[in-house]
C-alpha cells in the first residue's frame, strides 16, 4: 500500500472533528452537571444564602446590643458610685454632730440687720459673736435661739460698741443639746 | 459547524516554479463527490516565489487571504502541494527491499532535505521506490504562511505522490502494484499521463465558470488527488 507523504505532523480532519465533538460533549456534560448540581442543591443553597443574610443582620444587631450593654454597665457603675457618695453625704448630713442644723437654726433666729462675726465650738460649748444694731436686738436674737431648744444655758456674755456709729458686738455662749 | 452537516471545505495551495494555484473544494460526504467552487491561478510576475521560497510574503499572503475571504474558507482544512526542483520526486529501482536513506541519497542532499521513501512494487530481483524530498527551510516558510493567513494547515505534500494514491482509489479493490508499475512504464514514468480528462469529472463537480487549460487540468487532478487522499484519512 502506498503511504501518504506529509512533511509536517498534524491532526487529520477526522481527528480534528473527533476532538471538536469531544470538546462539545464535555462542555455540554459540564454544563448539564452544573445545572443538576444547581437543581439538587439549589434550595439548600438558597436557604444557606438566606440564613447567611439573616446571620449577618443579627450579628450587626448583636454588635449594637453589646455596645448598649457596655454603656449600661458603665452607667450602672457611675450610678453605684454616685449612690455611695450620696449615702456618705446623707450620713454626714443627718449625723447628730452635724453643725449644719445648728447653723441653720442660728440663721433663722437672726433678723435682717444682724450678722454673724464668728462662731467658735469647743466640744459641746459654743460661742457666737454677733453684730447687732442694739442691745434689744441682741436679746431678740437670744430669745429666738432659746425657743429652738437646740442650745441650753444660752447667755449673753458681753456686748460692746467701738464707737457711737458702729454696731454692737454681742458675744453669746451656750451648750449644744 | 463542519461536523454537524457533514460538509468539509478544503483549500489547496499548489506552489509550482512559475505559478501559485488556489483551489477551494467542498466535500459533501453524503454525495461522496468533491465540488470545486473556487479556482485561481496567479503567475509570478515579480518573482514573489523563487524556487518555492516565498520572497514577497505580503503579496502571497494577500492573494491567499483574498481567496479565502472570497470563498468563505476560514474554517477549511488547508493543504500545501509542492512541485518543482526544490521538491524533487523520482522513481528509483533498488535491489534491496528495505534500503537505508544512505544507500539512495548523497550525504549533502541528505542533510539539506527532508526525505520520504515509499515502496511501490517488488519483483524477483528489484524493488521500485518513489522518493521525494523537501528543503528543510521551506517547511518553516510554509508554516509561517499558514500562521500569517490563519490557515488550518493539515498537510504539506508533494504534488506527484497523491496521483499514485488516486490511482489506488480509482482501482479500489482491483488495485495491483504490478499493474501500476506497468502503466507507469508504458507512459514514460509520467504518472499524470495515467489519468484522462474525464477523471476530473468522475471525482469532482466543477462549480466554476471559467474553462481550464490542459496544464490547469493536470494540476487540478493533482489537487483532487490530494484532497481525495485527505478525505479518506
Amino acid at each position: 500500500m502506498i503511504k501518504k507523504i506529509n512533511f509536517i505532523q498534524s491532526l487529520s480532519p477526522k481527528n480534528q472533528e473527533w476532538y471538536r465533538k469531544l470538546i462539545i460533549i464535555l462542555g455540554i456534560s459540564c454544563a448539564w452537571l452544573l445545572i443538576m448540581i444547581g437543581a439538587v442543591h439549589g434550595t439548600q443553597l438558597y436557604y444557606w444564602l438566606t440564613l447567611q443574610k439573616k446571620s449577618h443582620a443579627l450579628m450587626q444587631e448583636i454588635t449594637a446590643l453589646q455596645a448598649a450593654e457596655q454603656e449600661y454597665h458603665e452607667k450602672l457603675a457611675i450610678e453605684k458610685m454616685l449612690r455611695e457618695q450620696l449615702a456618705k453625704l446623707s450620713k454626714q448630713r443627718y449625723h447628730p454632730k452635724n453643725p449644719a442644723d445648728l447653723l441653720a437654726t442660728i440663721k433663722e433666729s437672726m433678723s435682717n440687720d444682724q450678722e454673724i462675726i464668728a462662731i467658735a465650738q469647743k466640744k459641746k460649748k459654743i460661742e457666737i459673736t454677733l453684730n447687732a444694731s442694739s442691745l434689744n436686738d441682741a436679746f431678740a436674737f437670744l430669745d429666738h435661739l432659746k425657743k429652738t431648744k437646740k442650745l441650753s444655758e444660752l447667755q449673753l456674755i458681753s456686748a460692746h460698741k467701738k464707737n457711737e456709729t458702729s454696731k454692737m458686738a454681742a458675744v453669746f455662749q451656750a451648750i449644744i443639746v | 459547524m463542519q461536523g454537524a452537516n457533514k460538509v468539509r471545505n478544503f483549500t489547496v495551495i499548489a506552489l509550482a516554479p512559475t505559478n501559485l494555484t488556489l483551489y477551494a473544494f467542498n466535500d459533501d460526504r453524503k454525495k461522496d463527490r468533491l465540488v470545486l467552487h473556487g479556482h485561481e491561478r496567479i503567475a509570478y510576475i515579480n518573482h514573489e516565489i523563487n524556487s518555492l521560497v516565498i520572497t514577497n510574503p505580503t503579496a502571497i499572503d494577500a492573494a491567499v487571504q483574498n481567496f479565502i475571504t472570497a470563498h468563505s474558507l476560514q474554517k477549511s482544512y488547508s493543504i500545501i502541494s509542492l512541485s518543482g526542483p526544490s521538491c524533487p520526486a523520482q522513481l528509483i529501482v533498488h535491489p534491496q527491499k528495505d534500503p537505508s536513506l544512505d544507500q539512495l541519497v548523497a550525504q549533502e542532499d541528505r542533510n539539506n532535505y527532508y526525505w520520504n521513501l515509499n515502496h511501490l512494487y517488488s519483483d524477483d530481483n528489484d524493488h521500485l521506490f518513489h522518493i521525494c524530498a523537501l528543503k528543510k527551510e521551506l517547511i518553516l516558510h510554509y508554516l509561517l504562511l499558514a500562521y500569517r493567513c490563519s490557515l488550518n494547515l493539515i498537510t504539506i505534500t508533494n504534488q506527484q505522490l497523491p496521483l499514485f494514491l488516486l490511482y489506488q482509489i480509482l482501482y479500489a479493490n482491483a488495485f495491483r502494484p504490478s499493474q501500476l508499475v506497468a502503466d507507469i512504464q508504458n507512459n514514460q514514468n509520467q504518472i499524470d499521463r495515467l489519468f484522462s480528462r474525464e477523471m476530473i469529472y468522475r471525482f469532482t463537480q466543477l462549480a466554476i465558470d471559467k474553462k481550464l487549460s490542459k496544464s490547469e487540468e493536470i494540476d487540478l487532478l493533482a489537487a483532487i488527488a490530494t484532497v481525495m487522499h485527505e478525505r479518506n484519512q
